[in-house]
């Protein structure tokens, strides 16, 4: 008695005691939920591979009072590319930690979303940065803007946030975006929110894209560095709004990307022939003034 | 057991439980075990204990070169003349040293991290040694760098982050190989690694 399957994502695997890992997980059914994988972190455990973060796997689950028991764990997908990679795998640890952050103000519950719908994006997320498809960097708004979305903190796109016309009419260069106010902002209304930032026309196209076109095809939104900028700057605030706490590994993401430019010990040069490599965008190697997570 | 140690025990004895119940891995009952047992043991035998605690914290510091924990300034290995200098093995901790070691294969450096990249929990480049690795590197003589983190995320990510470091110094930054434990058994292996061994497979 007690013991029930379910398919899962680990979000994240803290070491617990001599051998244990505490385990993140986000169920297809049931949210988040916290389990013990005994002596996983020794050096023989079948548990060890499968309880590593950004795992999709089956899990068999002993149900305890407080904390549920791993007691089987089949990998259905390693999502071995990410590891391969830093700025994967600092894209993929901002998208586990947003839902980590996320669903803890829902009590681990997907709260107003359809059963598994946390679940899917995220796993389509890791699929794209695992498989290196398009541009890591608009996999992660992609992925961000949707999650919020789920949630309820959809950003209006679509009309100025306080006078409700349309922004995307004729004319109209220079948009911004309210976090306070959850939209775009005209020039008109721009005065309502001092701490709106600029959005272009490209930016706010692109964000519908990331928002509202096929996840699968993320990756291959074109996202210069001015765009990147701006979209990162809108998702920061849109995410300092609604999360209680900043994303730790968006701050990595800045660390690392300072480092792939500015100082000049790391080679900017290489990851831009990489990028182009992989037919992506470039990563805008001065890596910017630092819109994430400031 | 904290906050009321007061009702069940003596002041002194609480707060003995208290400070072992903060060692990892000790939870509140072991700590009272410990802690009753200490006050079992000979008078001579609980000063001997934590003599040798006071002073292996008063004498140990980190190596100069290394950065592992050392009484002894450069360490052990770093004035061993017979070693490898232009060998440097990198690792998350002064434990992994033990490890390495143990295996009598390797003859080269050694250089500790102490800790590995967690994005998730905010440890960056600037937590870990790894200036210390930058400088050792650059002041030349170095051939090859084995990365030496460990197999799983935070450790890939470590040794990802610092072979892109290392490579514009003219290293050769290695990875350690992955694949079956030695009298493991297929059926149990896991996927992920069972991979790996076939990929990096070997003529026999």
């Amino acid at each position: 008695m007690g013991l029930y399957r379910t398919e899962a994502i680990v979000l994240r695997a803290q070491p617990l005691g001599e051998a244990d890992r505490l385990l993140t997980l986000l169920s297809r059914e049931g949210g988040k939920v916290r389990a013990v994988a005994r002596g996983a972190r020794r050096a023989r455990s079948r548990l060890m591979a499968g309880t590593q973060p950004f795992t999709h796997a089956s899990l068999l689950l002993l149900k305890g009072r407080e904390l549920d028991t791993v007691s089987q764990c089949e990998i259905r997908n390693a999502f071995g590319g990410i590891q391969a990679d830093l700025e994967r795998t600092a894209w993929a640890s901002c998208a586990v930690e947003l839902v980590d952050a996320a669903l803890e103000e829902t009590g681990g519950q997907e709260a107003g979303t359809g059963p598994g719908e946390v679940f899917s994006l995220l796993l389509s997320a890791l699929g794209l940065l695992s498989r290196g498809e398009g541009s890591a960097d608009a996999v992660w708004l992609a992925f961000a803007l949707r999650l919020l979305s789920l949630l309820g903190y959809r950003p209006r796109l679509e009309a100025c946030a306080a006078c409700e016309r349309t922004p995307a009419g004729d004319g109209e260069d220079s948009l911004y975006f309210s976090p306070a106010l959850g939209g775009v902002l005209c020039e008109r209304c721009r005065a309502q929110d001092p701490a709106a930032t600029r959005l272009s026309r490209g930016g706010l196209m692109a964000a519908r894209q990331l928002l509202e076109g096929d996840m699968a095809r993320s990756g291959q939104v074109r996202l210069g560095p001015v765009l990147r900028g701006e979209l990162e700057a809108l998702l920061e605030g849109h995410l300092a709004r609604h999360l209680d706490r900043r994303l730790r590994s968006l701050e990595f993401v800045r660390a690392i990307r300072t480092q792939s430019g500015g100082d000049g010990v790391g080679g900017a040069g290489k990851d831009r022939r990489r990028a182009q490599a992989r037919g992506g965008e470039l990563p805008g190697g001065e890596g910017g003034p630092g819109t994430v997570g400031r | 057991m904290k906050g009321d140690g007061g009702v069940y025990y003596a002041e002194i004895i609480a707060r003995l439980i208290e400070e072992l119940n903060r060692l990892p891995g000790v939870g509140p009952k072991t700590a009272q075990r410990l802690a009753f047992h200490l006050l079992r043991r000979p008078y001579e035998e609980v000063r001997r204990l934590a003599e040798a605690m006071v002073k292996a914290r008063e004498g140990v510091r980190r190596c100069s070169q290394c950065c592992n924990l050392t009484d002894i300034d450069p360490c052990r290995i770093c004035r061993d003349e017979r070693r490898d200098r232009s060998l440097i093995c990198v690792l998350e901790g002064p434990a992994d040293v033990v490890a390495v070691e143990k295996t009598r294969e390797y003859r080269g450096l050694y250089h500790v991290l102490h800790g590995s990249l967690s994005p998730v929990d905010g440890v960056g480049p600037d937590d870990l040694c790894i200036k210390e690795l930058l400088e050792r590197v650059g002041r030349g003589g170095v051939r090859e760098v084995v990365l030496a983190t460990n197999p799983d995320v935070k450790g890939e990510a470590t040794a990802l982050y610092l072979a892109r470091l290392l490579k514009p110094l003219g290293v050769v930054a290695t990875r350690l190989a992955r694949g079956l434990p030695v009298g493991g058994d297929l059926e149990y292996a896991d996927e992920v690694t069972l991979a790996r061994a076939l990929e990096f497979r070997r003529e026999v």
